[in-house]
């Protein structure tokens, strides 16, 4: 059955008698003549206008054949297929969270899910196999089959999620199960998140993809990011609080924002341009240490303004305030021996706002007590690092820094007193130190630590590394040296430890000769440690949506639920705060789901369609013809131009 | 009378006559008949009859009654027989000319009736200058004109030219036969006329004529268009001056070659039809100069 899905352009069809109309008007325009020989005229032309008849006839027929088969193909024609190709289909849903706005009074997951259905219902006897993209990722079956059941049951069960959707997972399960060739529809807003991690252009042969818009787009305003700097909240200092608000509308917008730390709130108004971002920044200072919930909402809005998403109105986070009580441990070496080179090192401690405080002797076991609580501890030992290996773990993945100076005859025993320490640490890959794109050059060396940018423009001192050569090198299985001396006065290495930061600062004795090179250095190196053992900033206080956490406790969310531990680990579903025990973590939807603006597809290729809802299912149970009808029309052309020509090639071999 | 005459404006006829040629006189050239034909007068043509000419021609036994001077008595001393001496006799050669005076003549330009008026003009003074006499049908009244010739032959000639018009149809072929019927001595018949019809309705008139010792002369006069069809009128409505067939249309870029061929095939039954009853066939083109072509043709006549 054919049908048109641009009927009107039948109309022109009257266009196929302009051929006869020319031939009308040219003739009445034809001049009359007395000639007396009308009658050999007559009899010799009778032949040839039998011919010429036949050939004009011919040629009015396929001009009026061109015009007819270009009419048609403008009215885009279509058959309606019965029974199917037989390739299989499988059609994925974007699950992401942009998928939960309202268009036109219908939430758009719902109309995705309808355009699902009545593709099922249209691809007639074609295997079919659903994927709702979401996390985890849902299917109909293990293969596309011609039941219906489990295609229904998951369209009328799937529900949208909060993240960002995984329709690359998708499609490469689609394309893994079309390896014979087959058609793919996938469901979106339009929005370019549909698209990302998608590179259409690589469709295999035989597959063809086709976007299908469930409709959606439109003005929506959402908190991006929070942020928290620096990257620890130490009690009673100040930090800011960071909160990016977005609007994807078409016009600017008024909106007011509250920035919430703990019970602190803070309300502000701010005007946001079209397609712009504002960033809301309010600056604390914690009462208390622990785990604190941070917010950020945009709690009042212009009365035209319009949103399609509330969801992403609000956005959580969670941080840890932990106490400024750096510790100085030394063993029990003689004073005399380490006050020297401590000296230097609390004067830049002090500078970079860390609050020493000394432990001496006895006290050194008062150190596994508060050593939780720290954000950074620092040891000082003449032969034998801190003995408690668990606690320093947790403060060391907790996010905390450790600061040991070994006072000795330094590089010698960095490498023991590194390789002494066994706790039970992730094991995190060494630091990569071949990354030489920026950082302190030596020679042809490129060192990039914060550290040792107070080095730069020291040539004497650069000189002495050059001389000793540097060369990275792991030290037990995680640790990185940095740099050391030539005459061995001082050697730095690194470990990075879950969220933490280890550093192991060796020093000469102060009784060496070669002493006068670490007290140049030390200054230079202390006055960043409150910089580098203090993370700067913290980007975002909240996980995707869909995250799974270890956890060894049960997680609560906000309103009570607890949410369960499967094989040590939680997904955290849904926006919002959850705790774990005495952990605070919050979920958030991605940013990138806040946009809702419509995108032209950056798709365009032999295997690529995109489309309406409606078109997708029109087109999917339907066949072009319109091409055809242009195939005609070329022939046609040809067949016109042959005749006319094989007309003149007779003339000129006559 | 002398003062009107003077007074008179030129006509239609006075231009014919200032533009006929005059190829006897101007020429030198001699309308000569490839047979023997018989004027009533003494003329400088040989003739079928014997008389009182110079040139001998045959010996003829005597019979009783013969004039006695005319026996050739040094043959009767040789051959011991009274054979007389007969000589031949010139006489002049009777022209007739009919022109074709159908409507279709009216076409062309120059028109083809004006060149076949021309033509018979020409012909027939040559004739008249050379001492012959001429007839002339050349309208649709089917009536000849007396034998002119003389002083007055030429203007009479002229006269009865200027008083043709190309009107109606024209039937050839009962002209031919009322000519043979109606000519009694053996005389040159000159046929001027397009020939735009059927050719074998023509052929028995014309060899009765034949058979009856006249001399046939047919003069073809086509227009330039009539030969080739000219490919620039494109697509046309034609109609036929003669009322016989109905209006065509056709584009004569189709149709050109088939006519112009269709046309080579009809000239060339006329000439060989024309070959068949011993006439001579002319095709004279009506924007060529007649002088040029009937003084070619008779170069030629002559040279046979």
């Amino acid at each position: 059955m054919i049908s048109f899905l641009a009927p009107a352009a039948l109309g022109a069809a009257v266009l196929a008698a302009l051929p006869i109309v020319i031939h009308l008007l040219t003739s009445r325009a034809a001049t009359q003549r007395s000639f007396p020989a009308l009658a050999f005229l007559r009899r010799a032309h009778a032949g040839t206008a039998r011919r010429g008849r036949l050939r004009d006839l011919l040629v009015l027929l396929a001009r009026m054949l061109l015009i007819l088969a270009l009419v048609g193909a403008l009215a885009a024609p279509v058959a309606r297929m019965v029974g199917g190709s037989g390739a299989p289909v499988v059609v994925i849903i974007d699950a992401s969270a942009s998928m939960q706005q309202r268009h036109q009074g219908t939430a758009l997951w719902d109309h995705a899910i309808g355009t699902a259905a009545r593709l099922g219902d249209e691809l007639g006897e074609r295997p079919l196999l659903a994927l709702v993209a979401g996390t985890p990722l849902q299917r109909s079956g293990l293969v596309p089959t011609l039941d219906r059941g489990g295609y229904r049951a998951l369209l009328a069960t799937a529900k949208p999620g909060w993240g960002a959707g995984a329709n690359d997972q998708a499609l490469a399960l689609a394309l893994g199960l079309l390896t014979g060739g087959g058609d793919i529809y996938l469901i979106g807003d339009g929005s370019r998140g549909v698209v990302s991690g998608i590179d259409p252009q690589a469709m295999p042969l035989g597959v063809v993809l086709h976007l299908v818009a469930a409709g959606g787009g439109g003005d929506n305003q959402g908190v991006r990011s929070i942020a928290l700097e620096p990257g620890v909240a130490v009690l009673g200092r100040p930090c800011t609080l960071r909160g990016e608000v977005v609007n994807h509308g078409a016009s600017a917008v008024t909106l007011g924002i509250a920035v919430n730390l703990g019970d602190e709130r803070r309300t502000r108004t701010i005007t946001i341009p079209p397609g712009s971002s504002v960033t809301v920044a309010e600056t604390f200072s914690p009462a208390r240490a622990g785990e604190l919930p941070v917010a950020v909402a945009i709690v009042a809005r212009d009365a035209g303004a319009s949103d399609h998403l509330a969801a992403d109105d609000r956005r959580d986070g969670a941080i840890s305030v932990r106490p400024a009580l750096p510790v100085v441990i030394y063993s029990d070496a003689d004073p005399a021996a380490i006050d020297g080179p401590l000296k230097p090192l609390l004067a830049g401690l002090g500078a970079a706002g860390l609050a020493p405080v000394v432990l001496r002797g006895a006290q050194v076991n008062e150190m596994h007590q508060v050593i939780d609580d720290l954000a950074v501890v620092m040891t000082v030992a003449l032969a034998n690092p801190p003995t408690d290996g668990r606690a320093l773990s947790a403060h060391l993945l907790g996010g905390g820094a450790l600061l040991q100076v070994l006072v000795s005859d330094a590089d010698a025993a960095l490498s023991g007193a590194l390789a002494g320490i066994d706790p039970p640490l992730l094991p995190l890959p060494p630091v990569d130190l071949s990354d030489r794109r920026r950082g302190l050059v030596l020679g042809e060396i490129t060192l990039d630590h914060p550290l040792l940018d107070g080095l730069r423009g020291r040539e004497p001192l650069l000189r002495q590394i050059e001389a000793w050569h540097y060369r990275p090198a792991t030290l037990g299985v995680v640790a990185t040296r940095l740099l050391a001396w030539e005459d061995g006065s001082v050697a730095l290495a690194e470990r990075r430890i879950g969220a933490g930061r280890w550093l192991a600062l060796a020093i000469s004795p102060a009784d060496r000769d070669s002493n006068l090179a670490a007290l140049e250095v030390l200054p230079l190196l202390t006055a960043r440690l409150g910089q580098v053992l203090l993370p700067r900033s913290r980007d975002d206080c909240a996980l995707p949506c869909g995250t799974t956490v270890p956890s060894t406790v049960p997680v609560q969310a906000a309103d009570g639920r607890l949410i369960p531990v499967v094989d040590g680990a939680c997904s955290l579903v849904e926006p919002g705060l959850y705790r774990a025990g005495q952990r605070l973590l919050a979920a958030a939807i991605p940013g990138l789901e806040s946009d809702l603006r419509q995108v032209p597809p950056p798709l365009s290729g032999e295997r690529t369609r995109s489309s309406t809802g409606d078109d997708a299912v029109v087109a999917a149970a339907t066949r072009p013809l319109w091409h055809w009808l242009l195939v005609l029309g070329m022939g046609l052309l040809l067949a016109e131009s042959l005749l006319i020509g094989a007309w003149r090639r007779q003339e000129q071999r006559a | 009378m002398k003062r009107a005459a003077r007074a008179r404006v030129p006509q239609d006829g006075d231009l014919l006559l200032a533009n006929t040629p005059r190829l006897g006189r101007q020429g030198g050239l001699e309308l000569t008949a490839r047979r023997v034909l018989d004027g009533l007068y003494t003329g400088r043509h040989r003739s079928a009859v014997h008389g009182s000419s110079i040139d001998f021609a045959e010996h003829r036994p005597y019979q009783p009654g013969d004039e006695l001077r005319t026996i050739d008595w040094r043959a009767f001393a040789r051959t011991d027989r009274l054979l007389i001496r007969r000589f031949h006799d010139d006489r002049q050669i009777p022209v007739a000319l009919i022109v074709d005076h159908s409507a279709s003549m009216a076409y062309g330009e120059p028109a083809k009736h004006d060149t076949a008026l021309l033509t018979a003009a020409t012909v027939g003074m040559l004739a008249i200058d050379q001492g012959d006499t001429a007839r002339l049908l050349a309208d649709g009244r089917a009536s000849w004109s007396a034998d002119l010739g003389g002083a007055l032959g030429a203007a009479r000639l002229i006269q009865v030219l200027e008083n043709s018009r190309p009107t109606g149809t024209c039937d050839l072929a009962a002209i031919l036969r009322s000519t043979a019927d109606l000519l009694t001595r053996r005389s040159l018949v000159v046929v001027v006329s397009d020939l735009l019809c059927e050719i074998t309705p023509l052929l028995p008139p014309a060899a009765e004529l034949a058979a009856r010792g006249h001399e046939l002369v047919v003069i073809q006069v086509l227009d330039p268009t009539e030969v080739e069809l000219p490919e620039s009128w494109g697509r046309v409505t034609l109609t036929d001056p003669e009322g016989h067939e109905e209006p065509f249309s056709c584009d004569t870029a189709a149709a050109q070659r088939a006519y112009n061929h269709a046309m080579a095939a009809h000239v060339a039954e006329c000439r060989t039809g024309c070959a068949g009853v011993r006439a001579d066939h002319l095709l004279m083109i009506s924007d060529q100069p007649v002088a040029q072509v009937l003084g070619a043709w008779l170069e030629r006549r002559r040279r046979r």
